[in-house]
């Protein structure tokens, strides 16, 4: 059976394409327009994976606190926020809630798409406990990512990544030394539009939760006006 | 100048008190001494009053003066001890009364009678049952007795005539061989032989030589004198030792012996009893006759009598002409005290009989007027200094309270104007002015704080509100997309799409510079190595934009900065941006980086059109705002990418300068950044 997606959209244009545009892709979706409503559906049938509004209605964090709710019942549920606030406190703020990944209006409903399938997979491949074979295995000095389950771990300790910085910590490192554009990077995020700024507030979260296990951490480097590079320890 | 001084300099404004003081004291100073001329005047009057028409008092004067010429001796009666030695110290009190006697009074005399040779001064004083008298005798050469002459009136020598109880004229001449001791004879009257060889034991007499010429002092007991009281007086010159003849004869009666003998007055009681009753303490009160000889005289003995020394003074000719007068003194010896003297006339029916003289010193008026100014400059001074220092302190708070409140309000604001987080400023509980001005910038601010805030999330508000509805139209033209369309279709639908995404990029744009500061607050600082940084920079650009050509001039391989890495490089994005868009394809972009004294300048010069003036001038006003611009959006990413160029820079302690480089189709800006030492 095709996976579930849940849509919890206050407005019933977006909520509309949304779905149309999941369906089109072969995954059923169910929408909904209130946190109330979306607590229901979800307690009568769990999605696989979510897409929540935060502003929802006239609830200003309508998304972050349903989101704390359904980890109540559905503790693993890949949830993606999908949000007009696109200020970094409330990125920093969802992800942190445990949100597998934060995305902004507009969005690209063919990314939004891809990044639905990728949550599904790394879903699939979390819950399969086996070990990862080795081409889904980067190892790089005191660096461990598996790209399967979006797993990172810094001197054998494991760190907690949305599955944007993963990709993009993966696509630095894969590149072996060698820097990574801007642009490279900003296909990565799979988002339409990605100013500079977007990668280095990313690159800047990357950096500080590696700092937060080991503060000499040193290895991501700006090449200035390009992009950026892993260097070996 | 500050509020203090200003203050202070008012308040030394208080400083004139004292002098005002000063001059009402004068004035009331003044006041005291002309009361008091009006009181010396009054009080001379009233003495006036009593002697009105007693013509009986000035009588001896009257009957002999104008008639005879024979005028009245007077003897003052004195309780001082008089010793016969030829000294005056003991006729101090009496030589007042001393009357001159030269020109007018000769009874005899050569062809040229000089006065300034010889002349004589007399005074007579009563005490018990004598009466003395002293005269000053003006001599240029005293010729003693020769002992081998009988004759008594070879020599200088005194006469005396009395008229005995038996109303018989008796003579008596007065000799000595040398100075000292006289003795006195009677004498006939060719007055030349003594009537008998023993002298006169009664009359004590005593010759002392003095500067101008000698001193004759004697006692003559009163019973000598009859009951009518007459007595003369002469003195005898003798000027050649050879001839040895009277030269000169001045008498108290001017004419040859004869029966007419002056009268003498032994004391005035009556005067003196009348003037005693009005004695007051510290004045002097004289009665003068017409002649201004003193009649009666009762003084407090505090001082000299300026009348008595001197009966010249234009007060008394004023007085004895019939018009009350006051003339103030200042005695010679006492230079701190005054003498006011009022004379006021004694009339009668026949005329002016003389004048009261009343003298009083001002020193009781002074010594209060200083003890009053001494108090009065202390009291002012102590008072002054207290309302100086009140002044100063008062001045101080105040200053410091305004200055106070002038640190909190501009640190509310930072030095580009921007309002920073509301902290309670002081004196808002202050119920003076200040308290007030306080609590009417507090409030002011906390609008203005409303206001900035409405103004700071504008544009992130907008955002918000911009990106639904945008995200239904994206979404909807995407799933459009996915339809069956014609070519026709497709164009619109990708027209609509680059539309969306511009309009994404605008919102995104503007809320980043707005969120810009509030970011920059949270970021790390450490050291840069800015011409590393730029040159790597200027490597990947132009390995990214193959078509264009960047130049990079910089001589030093390490100019250090204080800063954030990131934001350096977003401001060079910002710089390179403008840079690209605004130039010729196949035109070069030149930065470079050079660093002097303590500063390190950063340029980035291309060709392109002239910048407009507004933003020229006054760059660091630049906001996130749209710039109206022919070239559609690339006026918002001037504005924009500017007013991020100047946060950063401002962020890190640098100045952002824009112009037309001069002569050149040259665009160029340059930021000026503080050099980091380590």
């Amino acid at each position: 059976m095709n996976a579930l997606i849940a849509i919890v959209e206050d407005d019933p244009d977006q909520a509309r394409n949304y779905s149309d545009a999941l369906e089109l892709r072969g995954f059923r979706v169910s929408s909904y327009s209130s946190r109330i409503q979306a607590i229901e559906g979800f307690r009568k049938d769990p999605p696989d994976v979510a897409i929540l509004d935060v502003v929802l209605g006239s609830e200003f964090d309508g998304g972050f606190d349903l989101f704390k709710t359904i980890q109540e019942f559905i503790p693993r549920l890949p949830v993606i926020f999908l949000s007009s606030r696109a200020d970094e406190i409330d990125q920093v703020f969802g992800l942190r809630l445990g949100a597998w990944d934060y995305q902004t209006k507009p969005v690209s409903l063919t990314l939004l798409a891809e990044r639905v399938s990728v949550l599904l997979k790394i879903k699939e491949a979390r819950t399969i406990d086996q070990l990862p074979s080795r081409d889904q295995q980067i190892q790089h000095g005191n660096l461990r990512i598996d790209t399967k389950r979006m797993l990172v771990s810094w001197k054998e300790e494991a760190l907690v990544f949305t599955v944007t910085e993963c990709s993009l910590l993966t696509a630095i490192v894969k590149a072996n030394g060698g820097a990574v554009r801007y642009d490279e990077l900003a296909a990565i995020t799979k988002q339409t539009i990605v100013t500079n700024n977007t990668i280095n507030t990313h690159i800047r979260h990357i950096r500080q939760k590696f700092r937060l296990i080991d503060p000499h951490f040193d290895s991501i480097t700006n090449v200035y006006g390009a992009g950026y590079r892993w260097t070996a320890d | 100048m500050n509020l203090g001084k200003q203050l202070f300099l008012s308040g030394i404004g208080i400083l004139a008190l004292p002098w005002i003081g000063y001059q009402y004291l004068s004035d009331v100073g003044n006041f005291l001494i002309e009361g008091q001329e009006r009181t010396q005047l009054l009080a001379a009057q009233a003495v006036a009053s009593s002697l009105q028409n007693r013509n009986d008092l000035f009588e001896a004067q009257f009957e002999t003066e104008n008639t005879t010429g024979i005028s009245t001796l007077f003897a003052y009666p004195t309780d001082y001890l008089i010793k016969i030695d030829g000294y005056r110290l003991d006729w101090e009190e009496l030589a007042i009364n001393s009357t001159h006697y030269a020109s007018e009074n000769i009874i005899r005399s050569g062809l040229n009678y000089d006065p300034k040779a010889f002349s004589f001064q007399m005074a007579l004083g009563q005490r018990d049952k004598y009466l003395y008298a002293l005269i000053q005798v003006t001599d240029s050469s005293p010729i003693y007795r020769n002992a081998a002459y009988r004759r008594l009136d070879n020599n200088d020598h005194v006469q005396i005539v009395t008229l005995n109880q038996q109303g018989e004229m008796q003579r008596f001449i007065l000799t000595t061989q040398e100075p000292g001791p006289l003795t006195a004879y009677l004498v006939g009257p060719d007055w030349k032989y003594p009537v008998s060889g023993k002298p006169v034991t009664e009359i004590l007499g005593f010759w002392r030589q003095s500067r101008k010429g000698y001193n004759i002092e004697f006692r003559l007991p009163l019973s000598l004198i009859g009951d009518q009281k007459r007595f003369a007086v002469a003195v005898a010159d003798v000027v050649d030792d050879t001839k040895r003849e009277v030269q000169t004869l001045i008498g108290t009666v001017p004419t040859t012996w004869s029966t007419q003998l002056n009268r003498i007055e032994l004391r005035s009681p009556e005067l003196i009893h009348i003037i005693e009753g009005l004695k007051r303490p510290g004045a002097n009160i004289l009665v003068v006759d017409q002649f201004r000889r003193v009649r009666a005289h009762i003084t407090d003995n505090m001082y000299s009598s300026v009348a008595a020394r001197n009966r010249n003074e234009e007060a008394i000719r004023e007085a004895l002409n019939g018009h009350p007068a006051t003339q103030r003194f200042r005695p010679d010896d006492d230079a701190n005290s005054e003498v006011i003297m009022a004379a006021f006339p004694i009339r009668s029916e026949t005329g002016i009989l003389g004048a009261v003289i009343v003298e009083l010193a001002t020193d009781e008026i002074l010594s209060l007027q200083k003890e009053t100014l001494e108090n009065s400059a202390t009291q002012t001074a102590l008072v002054i200094t207290a309302i100086l220092a009140g002044l100063l302190i008062f001045s101080s708070r105040l200053t410091y309270r305004i200055k106070r409140l002038e640190n909190e309000i501009s640190e509310l604001i930072d030095n580009v104007g921007r309002l920073q987080p509301l902290q309670e400023i002081s004196y808002l509980q202050s119920r003076d002015e200040i308290g007030g001005l306080s609590r009417t910038i507090s409030s002011m601010l906390v609008q203005l704080k409303k206001y900035t805030d409405f103004l700071e999330h504008m544009p992130r508000t907008l955002k918000h509100e911009i990106n639904n509805p945008l995200n239904t139209i994206s979404t909807s033209f995407q799933n459009l997309a996915a339809c069956q369309l014609t070519e026709r279709q497709k164009t619109y639908i990708e027209s609509a799409r680059r539309g969306i995404n511009r309009l994404h990029s605008i919102t995104n744009s503007i809320a980043d510079a707005a969120n810009l500061e509030a970011a920059l607050k949270n970021e790390e600082f450490g050291p840069i190595n800015l011409s590393e940084l730029v040159r790597v920079y200027v490597d990947s650009c132009q390995h990214a934009n193959p078509s264009r050509h960047f130049e990079f001039i910089c001589t030093e391989p390490a100019i250090h900065i204080q800063g954030n890495s990131f934001r350096i490089e977003q401001l060079l994005d910002k710089l390179v941006d403008n840079a690209i868009e605004y130039s010729p394809l196949d035109s070069s972009t030149h930065l470079s980086l050079e660093s002097s004294g303590q500063s390190i300048l950063l340029a980035v010069a291309n060709q392109g059109p002239p910048i407009s003036d507004r933003i020229r001038r006054k760059p660091s006003e630049q906001g996130p705002r749209i710039q109206h611009s022919a070239s559609g959006d690339h006026g918002i990413h001037l504005g924009l990418g500017l007013f991020v160029v100047r946060t950063i820079a401002e962020h890190h302690g640098g100045q952002v300068n824009i112009g037309n480089k001069e002569g050149h189709q040259e665009f160029l800006v340059s930021v000026r950044f503080p050099l980091y030492s380590r």
